[in-house]
Formats: structure tokens, C-alpha cells, sequence
């Protein structure tokens, strides 16, 4: 299911966002998304999709007027899925210029970011890294996270002195220490974001991961599940949570049901098409 | 960090999918997106889903 793969993937997000007009309906009458419109254009370009039992669509990337560019696997990867947009903005650069507030972006700080969203992390190591804000610093290291460079990841962090960004710093520190197997180390620092902090979903999240590869499944579940009853909406941290929760409770990949023992947490219709790529046990150092 | 994300949409982002949070700024009707895609010179990213939506837009 996408919602838990490639769309809550913060880079599929972004790029999404700044380079795309997502859109999901759908095909059946009897959805609260169906969209006549939509299933005809689509059924034009992908005649499979238009009778019953159709098999698990794809994503579809199309032109405004109804031609079809490229598609990718509904349980595409998170990083075939950012490969096949990358490929399909080469292909049509008409559709891959500049908006007109990307334009109006004058300083290092606005275009760095920019180009963060894009995924275009060259331009924005060079428009960040001669300038002095936290901000920029964040964004160096979650571009060395990206490359699992933790060396350079904590030298920016490291140059962080102000508390504006603390949850940020500590969280970004809890992904190194849960790629490092430094488990304890990102319990114990997960647990000092606050529940007010942007990133306190995402801490929790990770709190569960580094528990469960410490060997404390029971405590991971509880973690996640204490997770997602606190939270009124759910955001992409939460619905990694359900995937993450699903697959630990199901042990093996087997269909989800919103019935039983093999309900997910958020009730989910569907099925689980691939494992969760964060519960893979980084390999100990 | 704040968040940075832009909100690019300027058509509806409809009420059916209003429940997803993940920071996808999703745009329906089909009619909206496309106008938005041809307004702004950017290609539609369609996922059709092939069993069942609730009326709050999950699947």
C-alpha cells in the first residue's frame, strides 16, 4: 500500500509536491473516492483496470490531456519509486522547470531548501554549506543521513548550538544511533522529544525500531500502539507505525483484513505488498 | 524543523482526502487535476485504487 511506502517517504513526498499533481481515486462506483473522469482516462491508457477483479493498479504518471509517460509497481520500492520519477521528469523537462515561487527563492537558505525538496542535493550542499543557520545544518546532515555518511551527518550537527533546533538534532541522532546499533542510545534519546515536538511522531516511530532490534518486540508494540492512540490524525509517521506494528504482529507477510487478528491498527483495507524497510537489523559494527 | 513543505494547490484538495496527513497534497476531482497539471506544466501522478475507499479518503 502505497500510504505506508513510497507516500509517506519524505523525498517521494517532497519531490511529489514540488514537481507533480498527485491524485488518487477510485475505480469502483461503489468508493468514496470513485471519479468517472479519472476511470476513463485511465481505463484508455491501462484497459486492464476496467473490468472486474482487476489486478493491484499501478502508479501512473500521465499528461494533462491523457498520455501515459511511465508507471510503477503499486509495491515499488521507495527508492525504484523516486527512480522512476527522477527518469520521467529526464524525459519530459518541459514539465520540470522552476515555479514561479522556486524563482522568487533569492537567498543560499530558500534556494538550499529548494533544491532539498527536489532531491537535488548537489545544488543544495552548494547553496548551504558556506552559510551559518541551523537550519542549513539540519539540511546537511539529513542530506549525509540520505547517504549514510554519519561522520559527516554528526559534524554538522555538532555545529548546532542553539535550542530552536534541539528536537531536531536529537532526532536526527536517534536515526544514526538506530543505523549504528546503538539501540540503548536511541531509546533513551527518543524518549527527551516532546509530545508538543514536529518530530515527536517520528521519534516514537524509531523508539519502537531501535526496541525491536534490541529485542523487545513486546515493548515495540506497545510503543507503537501507545503511538498511534495518542494521535488524532496521522500523519506519515503514524502509518509507518501500522506497517511496522502489522508486520511485527503478523511475523511473515500475509494478507491484511480489517477483521480478526490480522487488522492493522488504523483498520486498514488491502494488503501488506512488501516489508517494512526499517525494520531491517542494520548490521552490527 | 519547521515544516517547509509547499503548498502548491491552489484548486481543491478535496474533502475526501482531507484525513491523510502524510504530506501529500493530493488534488481532486480528476477535472481539477488536470487543469492544475496543464496550468502549471506538471505531470499527473495517478493511483487508481483497484478495492474500495471509505468517505474519509483511506485505502
Amino acid at each position: 500500500m502505497l500510504r505506508v511506502g513510497p507516500f509517506c517517504d519524505p523525498q517521494i513526498v517532497s519531490l511529489s509536491n514540488r514537481r507533480f499533481i498527485p491524485f488518487a481515486f477510485d475505480l469502483s462506483n461503489k468508493g468514496g473516492l470513485f471519479d468517472p473522469t479519472a476511470r476513463k482516462a485511465v481505463v484508455a491508457v491501462s484497459p486492464e483496470l476496467g473490468g472486474n477483479g482487476v489486478p493491484t493498479p499501478d502508479v501512473l504518471f500521465m499528461t494533462a490531456d491523457g498520455k501515459l509517460l511511465a508507471r510503477v509497481s503499486n509495491y515499488a520500492s521507495e527508492a525504484e519509486f523516486l527512480e522512476v520519477m527522477k527518469q520521467v521528469l529526464t524525459d519530459h523537462p518541459e514539465c520540470n522547470k522552476a515555479s514561479k515561487e522556486e524563482l522568487a527563492a533569492t537567498t543560499p537558505l530558500e534556494r538550499g531548501r529548494v533544491a532539498f525538496e527536489l532531491n537535488d542535493f548537489t545544488t543544495a550542499k552548494k547553496e548551504l554549506s558556506a552559510l551559518e543557520s541551523d537550519e542549513s545544518k539540519i539540511l546537511l546532515s539529513q542530506i549525509a543521513r540520505y547517504a549514510q555518511d554519519w561522520k559527516t551527518a554528526e559534524r554538522h550537527l555538532s555545529d548546532i548550538t542553539t535550542d530552536e533546533w534541539k528536537d531536531d538534532v536529537q532526532m536526527e541522532r536517534v536515526r544514526m544511533h538506530v543505523a549504528n546499533s546503538e539501540f540503548e542510545k536511541a531509546i533513551k534519546l527518543a524518549d527527551l522529544i516532546h509530545q508538543k515536538s514536529n518530530r515527536y511522531t517520528e521519534a516514537r516511530y524509531f523508539k519502537g525500531v531501535a526496541q525491536s532490534f534490541n529485542g523487545e518486540s513486546k515493548l515495540a508494540l506497545a510503543t507503537w500502539k501507545e503511538l498511534f492512540l495518542s494521535q488524532k490524525e496521522h500523519d506519515n509517521w503514524v502509518y509507518r507505525t501500522d506497517w511496522a506494528y502489522s508486520q511485527t504482529i503478523q511475523k511473515e507477510k500475509k494478507l491484511m483484513s480489517t477483521t480478526g487478528k490480522r487488522v492493522s491498527l488504523l483498520g486498514r483495507i488491502g494488503y501488506m505488498g512488501r516489508s517494512n524497510p526499517d525494520l531491517v537489523k542494520p548490521k552490527a559494527k | 524543523m519547521a515544516s517547509s513543505m509547499a503548498l502548491h494547490s491552489q484548486v481543491r484538495e478535496d474533502i475526501a482526502l482531507s484525513k491523510d496527513k502524510t504530506g501529500m497534497k493530493w488534488v481532486a476531482p480528476f477535472d481539477d487535476a488536470t487543469a492544475k497539471a496543464k496550468k502549471d506544466q506538471r505531470i499527473l501522478m495517478v493511483k487508481p485504487i483497484a478495492f474500495g475507499t471509505d468517505n474519509k479518503g483511506c485505502w
